[in-house]
C-alpha cells in the first residue's frame, strides 16, 4: 500500500491566540509552532489483520509515538514525550460506508480524545494541541477524505 | 598577555554588574567560543582515540611473556611493570577515553554550531526584512538552551537554579552577553521574557515598550518591567549602565524530538518590528534547527 502524501496546513491560521494572565499582566499566548501540526494525511492501513483508516499529523520536530486505545475500534497515537496527537486509527468495521461516514467517525474520535484530555490533568498546551489538530483536519477535510461519489 | 588578561578581567567585572544573576557571569559565554570549539573538538577526538589505542596496547603487552625478551634486555623491566600495573592502567585509559568523548559531545560539533548561527542570521533577515538597512545588532535572534540545576554549568554557580542560557545569537556583535534567566520547576518564579516563554511554553509577542533611559519616569520603568517580565532592579541597573533595552520581543518555545529544549527570543529596538508572521518564518527554519539540535 503506497503512502499518502502529506497535505500542508496553515499552522499560523489555526493557531489562534488566547488571553492569559501572568503575574497579573494580561498577555496573548499562542501555541508553540512545535505543537501545531504542519501536515496531515489520511490512508487505509492494515494492522494485525485489521483494516483501519488512519489520520496522521506531522510536526516541525520528529518524535516517537505510542498507541493508546481510546474507544471501541478507535486508537490514538500520542507523542512519547510531548503527548501531542500524532494520529487517529479508526477500524474499518466502525465505518458503515466511505465518504462522510469516515469524516464523521474521525471527527467523533478526535472530539472524544479532546474530551478525555479535558477531563484529565494533561497540560493545557496538549489539550490545545488536540483542538488545533482537529481544526487542521477540518481545514483539509475535502482532500483528506474520499468523497462518496468517487468511492 | 598580562594587558589582555587585565582587559578581559575588567570586562568580566563590568559584565557581572549587568547580569540578571551576577554569579552566572560566565554562563552565557558559550556563544563567543566558536573559534575555541573548533580547536577543542578535534583535539578531544584525538585524545580519546589515543587513550583507547593505549588501553589496547597495554592490554596486549600484558599478555607478552617477558622471559622471551632476553635479546632486548631493556624491554624486560618495561613489560614487567606493565604486568604489575595493568589492572589499573587499562581501566584508567578507558575512563579517560570516555571522559574525553563526553566532553567532546558536550562541546558539540563545530559545523553544527556554525550552521545554527547561520540559521539565526537567516531567520533574523526574514523577520526583520523591513529593517535590513539598520544596524544588525538592533534586531536580534537569540537561542537559549534550558539547563537543569544539576547539569553543567548550572551546578557551578550560586544560586543553584535551572536556567536558560544563551548558546547562539544572530550577527557578529553583542555576542558577549552574560544574561541568563532562571527557569525553575516552580514556573511562577521564571524570570525575564525568555523565562516566561519557557514557563508557559507558548509563543508570546510584546511590542510598544517604552524607550528607557536615565531620564525615564518610574512609571515607564515599572510598565516595561511588567510587560517584559524583568525585575525592576535588574532593569534599573541596565539603565544606569546606559545599556539599550529592546522595545519589542517575541519568544518561541522549542522542542527537540518532542522534549522541551529551550526558547528562541527575538528582540528589536523598534517598537513595532515583530509581527505574528515571525512564526510563519520559523516553520521553515524550525525543521532544520530541530534536526541540528538533536546533535548537541
Amino acid at each position: 500500500m503506497s503512502e499518502a502524501e502529506w497535505i500542508k496546513v496553515d499552522g499560523l491560521a489555526l493557531n489562534t491566540p488566547r488571553e492569559a494572565s501572568i503575574g497579573g499582566e494580561h498577555v496573548m499566548l499562542r501555541l508553540s509552532p512545535h505543537d501545531v501540526p504542519c501536515g496531515v494525511r489520511g490512508s487505509l492501513i492494515a494492522s494485525g489483520g485489521v483494516e483501519k483508516f488512519l489520520v496522521e499529523f506531522r510536526y516541525i520536530d520528529e518524535e516517537d509515538w505510542r498507541i493508546e486505545p481510546h474507544s471501541e475500534g478507535v486508537a490514538v497515537r500520542t507523542g512519547k514525550h510531548s503527548g501531542r496527537l500524532f494520529g487517529i486509527e479508526v477500524e474499518s468495521r466502525m465505518l458503515k460506508k466511505v465518504g462522510d461516514s469516515v469524516r464523521i467517525e474521525v471527527f467523533t474520535a478526535i472530539d472524544g480524545a479532546v474530551q478525555s484530555k479535558r477531563g484529565s490533568n494533561s497540560a493545557r498546551s496538549m489539550l490545545e494541541n488536540f483542538m488545533v489538530a482537529k481544526k487542521a483536519v477540518e481545514s483539509v477535510a475535502n482532500r483528506l477524505f474520499p468523497s462518496p461519489s468517487t468511492a | 598577555v598580562i594587558q589582555d588578561g587585565a582587559a578581559w578581567a575588567a570586562r568580566r567585572i563590568a559584565a557581572v554588574s549587568f547580569s540578571a544573576y551576577p554569579a552566572s557571569s560566565f554562563l552565557g559565554s558559550g556563544m563567543r567560543r566558536h573559534g575555541l570549539r573548533a580547536k577543542i573538538y578535534p583535539t578531544l577526538h584525538v585524545m580519546a582515540l589515543t587513550m583507547n589505542a593505549a588501553a589496547v596496547l597495554v592490554a596486549g603487552a600484558s599478555r607478552v611473556d617477558a622471559s622471551g625478551l632476553s635479546a632486548v634486555p631493556i624491554l624486560r623491566p618495561t613489560f614487567a611493570a606493565i604486568h604489575t600495573h595493568v589492572w589499573w592502567i587499562v581501566p584508567l585509559f578507558i575512563c579517560l577515553a570516555a571522559l574525553f568523548s563526553t566532553i567532546r559531545k558536550h562541546v558539540g560539533e563545530p559545523w553544527v554550531w556554525d550552521t545554527i548561527h547561520h540559521l539565526m542570521n537567516t531567520y533574523r533577515d526574514f523577520v526583520f526584512s523591513d529593517e535590513r538597512n539598520e544596524n544588525r545588532h538592533h534586531h536580534r535572534v537569540t537561542l537559549f538552551r534550558f539547563h537543569r540545576v544539576f547539569h553543567y554549568p548550572c551546578f557551578l554557580v550560586w544560586p543553584w537554579e535551572s536556567r536558560l542560557i544563551p548558546v547562539a545569537r544572530s550577527g557578529h556583535a553583542t555576542q558577549n552577553t552574560d544574561t541568563t534567566f532562571v527557569a525553575p520547576d516552580d514556573a511562577d518564579r521564571a524570570e525575564g521574557f525568555a523565562g516566561k516563554t519557557w514557563a508557559t511554553f507558548s509563543t508570546m509577542i510584546v511590542n510598544d515598550l517604552p524607550d528607557l533611559d536615565t531620564d525615564s519616569s518610574d512609571e515607564a520603568v515599572q510598565f516595561y518591567a511588567k510587560q517584559a517580565f524583568f525585575s525592576e532592579d535588574w532593569l534599573r541597573r541596565r539603565i544606569k549602565a546606559k545599556r539599550i533595552n529592546g522595545r519589542s520581543f517575541c519568544g518561541i518555545p522549542i522542542r527537540v524530538k518532542g522534549r522541551e529544549w529551550g526558547v528562541i527570543v527575538i528582540d528589536s529596538r523598534s517598537p513595532k518590528s515583530i509581527k505574528k508572521e515571525a512564526e510563519a518564518h520559523y516553520d521553515v527554519m524550525g525543521k532544520v534547527l530541530s534536526k541540528l539540535l538533536e546533535r548537541v
